[in-house]
């Protein structure tokens, strides 16, 4: 039996597209050829006859390489989600982690982001899917679903064993940010300013990936939807965990960490967002073709 | 007829058979063509050639998605299956066809008048 796939490579050859994408469609096409064939064999020709059948199916191999590179997406080495909403947001939350590890602040808060960008990352692959190779998709990825689920375990502990430590270390002390200590407040005011960048980060990676509006705005205000993630996801964990929950000021104190860590870094975000948020004329047509 | 009607209606039953296939399971190419050659007792026959342009091109409109997904025998096949843009097409699609072979029979029984 021929290799097909020698064979459709060689005939292929001039096909149009990324390298991953020619991967995929001469591994399709070959498999297409190799079943023609063994139905062919099945049936009772002799081998030579099958191989001959197989090969019937395509008459002109460079009409076909041509029909191909114009049928197959431009953007096939990925798909139009990762590009407007995954990447966007890895990059800027990746950034946010970055300034706070450069800061030496929010060490709670630093985990989650990195918890955060790999479960993004998993969402990404997750997108990819179809794209990926076998290794990626049978050891890569595997081993980053159990390395997010070995973060998930710690941050959660972490959290089962302090309930406070949560609204300790992420917050802040929301308080004394606004109100009292000088070093705090200027810190504060650095993670607010570098909010605004970041939302025009992702907003504008996201538009130059041709994102809808929500997707950019999405991938604009990506942080503070995390943030938010973690206030939702934990407070009721911690509330659970702790004999304090019924007796202490716990949502006045949840309200001011929230608009401490999810209002105000929100409204600089989009802030930053703004200028890239609206719809051009130009992605209008490309979205409407 | 000239080439390129032909071409284009070729083009339009194909598609209509794939999403009518698909619309009933996900299948992977080969097993698309031959489905649709043993469904339409060889009326409508694909080849590699002719099949493979037409999922992608549909695959790009949105219409199909694709995914890898191994037999038993542990074969990667590319299976195909019709999103909910690709499902809302197949009405209008039916209808068009339908009103386009009305036409025809009218004017072949007209002929025959």
């Amino acid at each position: 039996m021929p290799d097909w796939k020698r064979l459709v490579r060689k005939r292929m050859a001039s096909v149009s597209m990324s390298p991953a994408a020619q991967q995929q469609v001469i591994a399709e096409l070959a498999m297409h050829l190799e079943e023609t064939y063994e139905h062919a064999h099945s049936t009772g020709m002799t081998q030579r006859a099958a191989i001959r059948v197989a090969l019937q199916e395509v008459d002109d191999w460079r009409t076909l390489a041509a029909d191909i590179s114009r049928a197959k997406p431009q953007e096939d080495a990925m798909n139009h989600r990762t590009k407007t909403v995954w990447l966007p947001g890895i990059t800027i939350l990746f950034a946010a982690g970055l300034v706070l590890v450069f800061l030496d602040r929010a060490a709670y808060l630093q985990r989650f982001i990195w918890i955060a960008c790999m479960a993004m990352l998993l969402g990404a692959g997750a997108s990819e899917a179809n794209r990926l190779n076998q290794r990626t998709r049978s050891l890569w990825l595997p081993g980053l679903v159990s390395m997010t689920a070995a973060a998930v375990f710690l941050f959660a502990a972490d959290v089962v064993s302090d309930p406070f430590l949560f609204f300790r270390q992420i917050s802040l002390h929301p308080q004394d940010l606004l109100m009292n200590s000088e070093s705090p407040r200027s810190f504060y005011f650095i993670w607010l300013l570098a909010q605004v960048l970041f939302g025009a980060l992702g907003a504008l990676f996201s538009r130059r990936a041709g994102g809808t509006r929500t997707s950019r705005i999405v991938a604009g205000a990506f942080p503070a939807i995390i943030f938010v993630g973690t206030y939702v996801a934990l407070t009721p964990i911690t509330s659970m965990f702790s004999g304090k929950a019924a007796t202490s000021p716990l949502p006045a104190y949840v309200a001011s960490a929230l608009f401490v860590w999810v209002g105000a870094p929100a409204v600089a975000l989009l802030l930053g967002a703004a200028p890239f948020i609206r719809e051009s004329h130009r992605n209008g047509i490309a979205q409407s073709c | 007829m000239t080439k390129r009607i032909r071409s284009k209606i070729a083009r339009g039953s194909g598609e209509i058979a794939i999403l009518s296939l698909l619309a009933e399971q996900p299948l992977y190419g080969f097993e698309i063509a031959r489905q649709i050659g043993e469904r339409t007792n060889g009326a409508l026959k694909f080849t590699l050639a002719s099949l493979y342009p037409l999922l992608y091109e549909m695959e790009k409109r949105g219409w199909l998605e694709a995914h890898w997904q191994a037999n038993d025998a542990g074969r990667d096949r590319r299976y195909y299956r019709l999103t909910p843009t690709g499902r809302r097409q197949l009405a209008p699609l039916r209808e068009e066809w339908r009103s386009f072979f009305h036409a025809l029979e009218a004017l072949a029984g007209g002929s025959h008048a």
